[in-house]
């Protein structure tokens, strides 16, 4: 990590324990600085894990609450933490639910595609990546979601996850290998 | 479905129904970590897709033929990586806090780090030899 992005997560980090400070003293309401900053990123790991905008935003629901009654525990970044509680969220989500076929709610995604042809082939990839994301073990979705979907660095990955970037290179490799297995005769 | 692309095809040849039926009996991929390519023959696709290299280094190369594939996945992840959180998700996650705000940790006495004056520690020595003198002379008068 080079010196400016440390610099930028240093000054984050104090910004988010300046508002963390101000929530326990009793402004309440400036807890919604810390959802609106995160919500984001969060979300779409919720719902790559997931592959459900309702199951997404109900875990970001209830971390964020986990997270308001657990404030003064925060040591460190508040934003590793969080994602800490939501990943295990989804995980525990994975555990209790299996489902072999999951895709987005086509209503929330806009469309950029230019014909019915090019249209079709996208619902189409995005039908079978979904169900092919769901069968891999939770683990290798969890790297290929955060590598993929979230365009994070592997470093990055390492440090939220808590893991070795090794670990998390073969994770991120096994997952395209099984993904690619599963898609290669239809697709490639 | 996804598991079984060709299930009607009949042309195969028999190494590779052989191929298949095995991929069949095989437990699903929830139940098992997919093995890695024991000669790592897609370490150029791979090393692609992690942004060390260039598409070309694929093309001729093994994994080449992943190549369509891979740029069509990267569209769609693309496409996910654009979606933001419904806009009022915090106006819900706000209305569903408690009203109180969260509790800051008591700390227990016991994990307390203790600092203590010198002469406070001479005072509560002197007290307990006082105490102990009048104990034991206590026990004397019985």
């Amino acid at each position: 990590m080079n010196t400016t992005a440390l610099a930028a997560q240093a000054d984050q980090l104090e910004v988010d324990q300046q508002i963390i400070q101000r929530v326990l003293a009793g402004q309440r309401e400036e807890f919604a600085q810390l959802i609106t900053r995160y919500s984001d990123p969060l979300y779409r790991h919720a719902l790559g894990m997931t592959g459900s905008p309702d199951v997404a935003e109900d875990i970001l629901q209830t971390s964020f609450i986990k997270a308001y009654h657990h404030l003064a525990e925060v040591r460190g970044r508040f934003d590793a933490w969080v994602f800490r509680i939501v990943a295990n969220g989804c995980k525990d989500w994975l555990k209790n639910i299996r489902r072999t076929h999951l895709s987005y709610d086509e209503d929330d995604q806009p469309s950029g595609y230019a014909t019915p042809d090019e249209e079709l082939d996208r619902t189409e990839l995005r039908s079978d990546l979904d169900g092919a994301l769901a069968t891999l073990a939770p683990s290798l979705r969890e790297a290929f979601v955060m590598k993929h979907v979230e365009g994070r660095s592997y470093e990055e990955m390492a440090d939220l996850l808590g893991t070795t970037v090794g670990a998390l290179k073969m994770r991120v490799h096994r997952a395209r290998e099984a993904l690619q297995s599963l898609l290669e005769e239809k697709y490639a | 479905m996804l598991n079984e692309p060709n299930a009607q095809g009949g042309e195969g040849s028999p190494g590779r129904d052989q191929a298949r039926n095995a991929r069949r009996s095989a437990p699903s991929l929830t139940d098992r970590e997919v093995p890695l390519d024991p000669t790592r023959k897609l370490a150029a696709l791979h090393a692609w897709l992690d942004g060390e290299s260039s598409t070309t280094m694929v093309a001729d190369g093994e994994g080449a033929e992943y190549v369509d594939l891979w740029n069509r996945i990267n569209v769609e992840t693309e496409r996910r990586r654009q979606v933001s959180a419904p806009v009022d998700l915090t106006e819900r996650i706000m209305a569903a806090l408690p009203t109180t705000a969260p509790q800051a940790i008591a700390e227990s006495w016991w994990d307390r780090p203790l600092a203590l004056k010198p002469l406070t520690a001479l005072a509560a020595a002197a007290g307990l030899v006082a105490l102990g003198a009048a104990i034991g002379s206590s026990a004397r008068d019985r």
